[in-house]
């Protein structure tokens, strides 16, 4: 069933070609979002949190070769597998493109994580836990989360939420470029580009009909809101 | 009905007891419910509304530009300063962990005195009168005997007006100083020097270029201005034009490297003479104009770069000829293109490389052109920064301790961790015990620090007032201001308002020649001479506008003022080989020590989100790994998480294997920055320092250390550890087999 | 003193209500086992009986706190009904931020100081305001109306939307002291959001 949009949809648009791996996203969404610490023992358990990460592809042996980077995050699928298994509707997708996860409804069932192909969702095994003073970083926007429910890129919902209020008091719609998440803005080379892609003159809109571009797994039929490019290579 | 005992009506009334204060236990804590109305509202101050403050990022020598996110008086974000030139709004991870130094649980925040035996890290509290009276009563007392030449302060490199302080106290106090970095600059400077005639490091045009050559140039993860280079990298690659195309040559897989259109693993110590080779095609093709080439090679032409054929040096730098000529063909012919030296320095060979390298740019016509490189200003006398001493310099001192030649009778440290970065082998530990006092100005304990009698803690960056002017900056006058963004955590003083302090106690000469009362005035000294320099002081009201407007913005600069860039030139450079230190036969391998993406030379590893982050290419997080080439590696048996002893002629440590498929086989990486046997509950203990077993070879001329040229032969421990890494968390996904969910009938997303 | 004989019927029919939810399975059980079944087990049967009951109290317990029934004594006894009533005060005056923040801020000793160094000399309780202000102390009020964390509300956008501060708060101008007049749970929040078409996307609140 197609969604209908309002006057937003929102859309990020990764550029592997500029891509360097340098996981500056990585952390700004770690401080942004008070995504507890990753310890080594979550490495060790495979229970780290990243809700933007950086996978590395090995593309040939010595003597040639590279590497690739690919950023994922929550893809925001328009037809998102993670929603219809939830009994509780925690996680919906809302009427600006956004799948959205309320902690207070979640109860940890964790069907939403094992059905996302993307694997962007993350369940709260442990109390997340600051030592003394660290929690002063904390960002009040965003909600600490507790144990035994699942959290995930939110595009940042309380930047756009702060966005929209904003242009709501100077009486005007969002420009583009108004709203950056917090990887967004951190990128050093710029590969990353969040708009709204109904607004006909954004960037995200232009760079979604480049030719270079792909959707994650697209052969599932997701329908992702997050836009890929590549240059192909042959 | 049963009867109930006593006993069983206690354990019920217990358990209900216990029902009910569990049940209290989920509403609102009562601390909670209060509503604390302040006593006084700072005027900036707004509850729920947030403040953004310009400061400069201190941790890197970059400096980028960076703005804090303050809410109701807490630091909560860092972000990039749009109008930064350097990093025009663009942060690294390094800097968004910034704010974790600030907030710290180990964070040291009251002068701290050794009790017990030094080093034995048995520390007391003490008051900020005792602690600097102590020091001033010390430099005092030395001064009087004539013994000034007897007080070393060794600090990290230093910049701006914080330069200027130190130096005026330690020549008007009579002490040494000397500045101090694990991986130092010196030969990149000495080279630029020589070959460019710049004192200071250029702009690289990385975003306009079309070729670059990278000769071990780590720009997309540490090397020199990291967030500026992978700002203009993304241009590079898809800005308006087409698509640029960069070369690699490296012996390591870095992860510069794995962004390269082509990567070409030469012998490690060798790229001064690919350089010249690559020189040598260019020259004798006639690739560029034929003045240019009269002029580079003094009117010799193609004779004078004869033994530099590509089919001469295929041999030694495991580069075939045909790939030299290639490249040396689209470097000349794809312009504009750039050719950065990197990792190249890192031999004892290491100058004779970089201006091997850095002569390209010249014959290619990149001096001032736009995809080249622009020239830096100066510095002004007053601004001249304090760079890193190389090498040799630590080396002697330490040497002259342990002879006694040169006693030391006071150490001051100010971040400069030498007992971490100096190699094990000039044994810096048994030198220090010579010295009768150390002092080290510091926020946390590191392994310098725990040597020393006295710990002066210094505010985070994020409390600190400081200056900076860019070096490499972005082709024009750039002074960048620090200011403090929040309530200090803690008794602390910065290093610079120490040292003002201590001038006051050391008599007239010493005094005047400091002249304020604080550090904060200093800069705003600085910053009036700027005032009445430029045109701002008939458009401003007054100095105080001006000066409020430079912080909020994050510091001064002038687009208009790019100088001009003129390239005399360059000297042919001399070649010579690299020499290292253990023969081939028993030491197999080269050590290559690199930079940590996320912990840059361990200045980060105190951080959690740092020691969290995975290295790019490994993806390993929290730990040292060693680097190897994955077939060689299966072929003598060993896997991955296999714990191997590193052996040089110096020193041996122990780290875990990691398997690299792109590796050449021969070389081994290691990432420094772990490896902290004081320190913090963060880094204390985790992983090995591959600095420690470097053999002390420097650069001949500069005398930098050769942190590359060290040979190393692996043994098995049998002991296995497997490595914290982010590979494999997420599983893959077989998409041919088996879909994994019913493919929905794609809708087009209507946008 | 209405607000707490409501609270008190409430919780009255919240404690019947929990009494048959709780205990018609419980019964049902003792009846099946008690045949046959030790003391020992029946005694354990009791005991759990006795939990729940401690549970029910303690929900009763949260009610009376937490709810409507409780009005606060405040450090210092603050007339809502003098200063926004009699006098006039605007909200805004005190509670800064209430139109243009998402916090509408208590107001700073200092900004009480703006009156008080010459109005009220005297009074005891504005003399408490005037010591806390002379040894430089903040003045600890009791938060009557509070969300929980996962929770964000933004007074901004609902001065925005028109919505007046009596509609969360009530006539505080005849309040002498302040109490909760709505439950301010999410219902609560619905109920509105719903009439007016605000949204009620989960997002809008819970991020």
């Amino acid at each position: 069933m197609p969604e209908q949009y309002s006057l937003y949809k929102w859309t990020m648009v990764i550029d592997l070609d500029r891509c360097t791996g340098c996981q500056a996203c990585v952390v700004a969404c770690q401080a942004e979002n008070n995504i507890s610490f990753n310890t080594e023992d979550r490495f060790h358990q495979h229970r780290v949190m990243e809700w933007i990460r950086v996978e590395r592809y090995w593309d040939g042996e010595f003597p040639q070769g590279r590497a690739h980077f690919i950023p994922i995050l929550c893809q925001h699928c328009n037809n998102a597998p993670c929603e219809p298994v939830c009994p509780v509707y925690a996680t919906h997708h809302n009427e600006e493109g956004l799948n959205v996860q309320t902690y207070p409804r979640c109860i940890g069932t964790r069907f939403c994580a094992n059905n996302c192909p993307y694997q962007v969702r993350f369940f709260n095994f442990w109390q997340p836990q600051w030592p003394s003073r660290m929690h002063n970083q904390l960002n009040p926007n965003v909600t600490v989360r507790y144990r035994g429910i699942i959290e995930k890129c939110s595009f940042c919902v309380q930047r756009i939420n702060q966005g929209k209020r904003r242009a709501q008091r100077e009486g005007r719609q969002i420009r583009d470029g108004d709203i950056m998440p917090a990887c967004v803005q951190a990128c050093p080379p710029s590969a990353l580009i969040f708009g709204n892609i109904k607004d006909t003159a954004s960037r995200v809109y232009r760079l979604a009909q480049d030719k270079r571009s792909y959707r994650l797994l697209a052969d599932l039929g997701t329908d992702p809101n997050v836009v890929y490019l590549k240059k192909v290579e042959y | 009905m049963p009867e109930l005992s006593r006993r069983q009506f206690i354990k019920i009334a217990g358990l209900s007891t216990l029902g009910a204060s569990l049940l209290g236990s989920c509403t609102f804590s009562k601390v909670e419910l209060l509503a604390q109305s302040p006593h006084q509202t700072p005027e900036d101050l707004v509850t729920g509304t947030d403040n953004w403050y310009a400061t400069l990022c201190s941790q890197c020598p970059a400096q980028c530009g960076i703005v804090v996110r303050v809410v109701e008086g807490r630091a909560v974000k860092v972000e990039g300063n749009p109008l930064y030139p350097i990093n025009e709004g663009k942060i690294c991870p390094r800097g968004q962990a910034e704010l974790q130094e600030l907030y710290h649980p180990d964070r040291i925040t009251q002068p701290w005195l050794q009790k017990g035996q030094r080093g034995s890290g048995n520390f007391a509290e003490i008051t900020w009168d005792e602690a600097l009276g102590e020091v001033t009563q010390r430099l005092a007392q030395l001064r009087a005997n004539g013994r000034a030449d007897t007080v070393l302060l060794a600090t990290q490199p230093l910049r701006g007006r914080m330069a200027l302080v130190t130096r005026r106290f330690m020549e008007a106090y009579g002490g040494r100083y000397m500045a101090y970095e694990p991986l130092e600059d010196v030969v990149l400077r000495a080279a630029l020097n020589q070959t460019l005639g710049q004192d200071v490091i250029p702009e690289w045009d990385i975003a306009s270029a079309n070729y670059i050559i990278s000769f071990g140039a780590d720009f997309l993860s540490t090397w020199l201005s990291p967030v500026r280079y992978a700002k203009g990298y993304g241009e590079f690659r898809q800005g308006d034009r087409g698509r640029g195309t960069l070369v690699q040559i490296e012996p390591r897989f870095s992860l510069t490297a794995a962004n390269a259109d082509r990567w070409i693993a030469n012998r490690p110590g060798t790229e001064g003479l690919l350089a010249l080779s690559l020189a040598q095609v260019i020259v004798a093709e006639g690739l560029v104009d034929s003045n240019v080439i009269q002029a580079f090679t003094r009117g010799a032409g193609a004779k004078a770069l004869e033994e530099f054929r590509p089919e001469r040096v295929q041999e030694t730098t495991g580069v075939t000829a045909e790939v030299i000529r290639s490249v040396a063909r689209d470097f000349a012919r794809q312009r504009p293109s750039l050719a950065l030296g990197g990792g190249a320095s890192a031999h004892t060979n290491g100058l004779f490389n970089m201006k091997a390298i850095f002569a390209l740019n010249y014959l290619v016509g990149s001096i001032g052109q736009k995809g080249g490189l622009f020239f830096n200003p100066n510095p002004s006398p007053e601004t001249q920064p304090l760079q890193a001493a190389p090498f040799a310099q630590w080396r002697d001192l330490v040497g002259d301790l342990l002879s006694q030649k040169k006693p030391l009778n006071l150490l001051l440290i100010h971040k400069a961790n030498l007992a971490y970065g100096l190699p094990s082998s000039i044994n810096l530990s048994q030198a220090l015990t010579q010295v009768p006092f150390i002092v080290s100005f510091a926020s946390f304990l590191d392994e310098t620090s725990a040597q020393a009698n006295l710990i002066l803690p210094t505010p985070a960056g994020l409390e600190d007032w400081g200056d900076d002017i860019p070096d490499p900056g972005p082709g024009y006058k750039v002074l960048g201001l620090r200011q403090p963004t929040v309530y200090p955590v803690g008794d602390t003083k910065a290093f610079a308002d120490i040292i003002l302090a201590l001038a006051q106690g050391l008599g007239p000469e010493v005094k005047n020649a400091l002249p304020w009362t604080s550090f904060r005035e200093a800069l705003q000294d600085g910053v009036r001479n700027l005032y009445q320099a430029s045109a701002e002081s008939q458009r401003r009201a007054s100095f105080t506008e001006f000066w409020q407007s430079l912080l909020q913005q994050g510091g001064s600069w002038n687009l208009q003022e790019r100088i001009g860039s003129q390239g005399e030139p360059p000297p042919l450079p001399q070649p010579e080989p690299a020499s290292f230190a253990g023969e081939a036969n028993d030491y197999p391998y080269n050590l290559i020590p690199f930079l940590s993406n996320a912990l840059y030379d361990g200045r980060g590893g105190h951080l959690p989100w740092l020691q969290a982050t995975p290295d790019p290419l490994t993806t390993v997080a929290w730990t040292t790994w060693v680097e190897m080439n994955a077939q060689s590696a299966r072929e003598q048996g060993l896997q991955e998480g296999d714990v191997m002893i590193i052996e040089s002629p110096y020193g041996s440590l122990e780290a875990a294997l990691y398997l690299h498929p792109l590796m050449p086989p021969g070389v081994i990486g290691m990432p420094v920055g772990q490896g902290y046997w004081a320190g913090d509950r963060y880094s204390k203990g985790r992983g090995t320092n591959p600095l420690a077993i470097l053999a002390p070879l420097t650069d001949g001329e500069t005398g930098a250390l050769a942190w590359a040229a060290t040979r190393i032969r692996l043994r098995k421990t049998g002991r296995r550890s497997p490595l914290p890494k982010f590979e494999g968390v997420v599983s893959a996904i077989q998409l041919e087999d088996e879909p994994i969910i019913q493919t929905i009938k794609a809708n087009p997303s209507t946008p | 003193m209405r607000s707490v004989t409501k609270a008190l019927g409430f919780i009255a029919a919240l404690f019947l209500l929990g009494a048959v939810l709780i205990l018609t399975p419980i019964i049902s059980l003792a009846t099946r086992l008690i045949a046959g079944l030790t003391r020992k087990r029946l005694a354990m049967g009791l005991a759990l009986l006795a939990i729940l009951v401690g549970i029910g109290s303690a929900v009763g317990y949260f009610w009376v706190s937490r709810g409507f029934a409780e009005i606060p004594s405040q450090p210092v006894d603050f007339p809502h009904s003098l200063h926004a009533g009699a006098l006039g005060v605007s909200c805004l005056f005190c509670h800064r931020g209430a139109a243009t923040n998402p916090a509408a801020e208590f107001p700073s000793v200092e900004q009480c100081m703006f009156c008080h160094r010459v109005i009220g000399k005297g009074n005891p309780e504005v003399e408490k305001v005037v010591a806390a202000w002379e040894a430089g102390q903040p003045i600890n009020w009791l938060r009557i109306n509070r969300l929980p964390d996962h929770v964000h509300f933004d007074h901004q956008a609902h001065s925005l939307a028109g919505v007046t501060c009596s509609t969360c708060h009530g006539q505080v101008e005849g309040m002498a002291k302040i109490h909760k007049i709505r439950s301010l749970k999410m219902k609560d929040c619905l109920s509105c959001h719903r009439a007016k078409n605000a949204p009620t996307e989960c997002s809008t609140c819970h991020y």
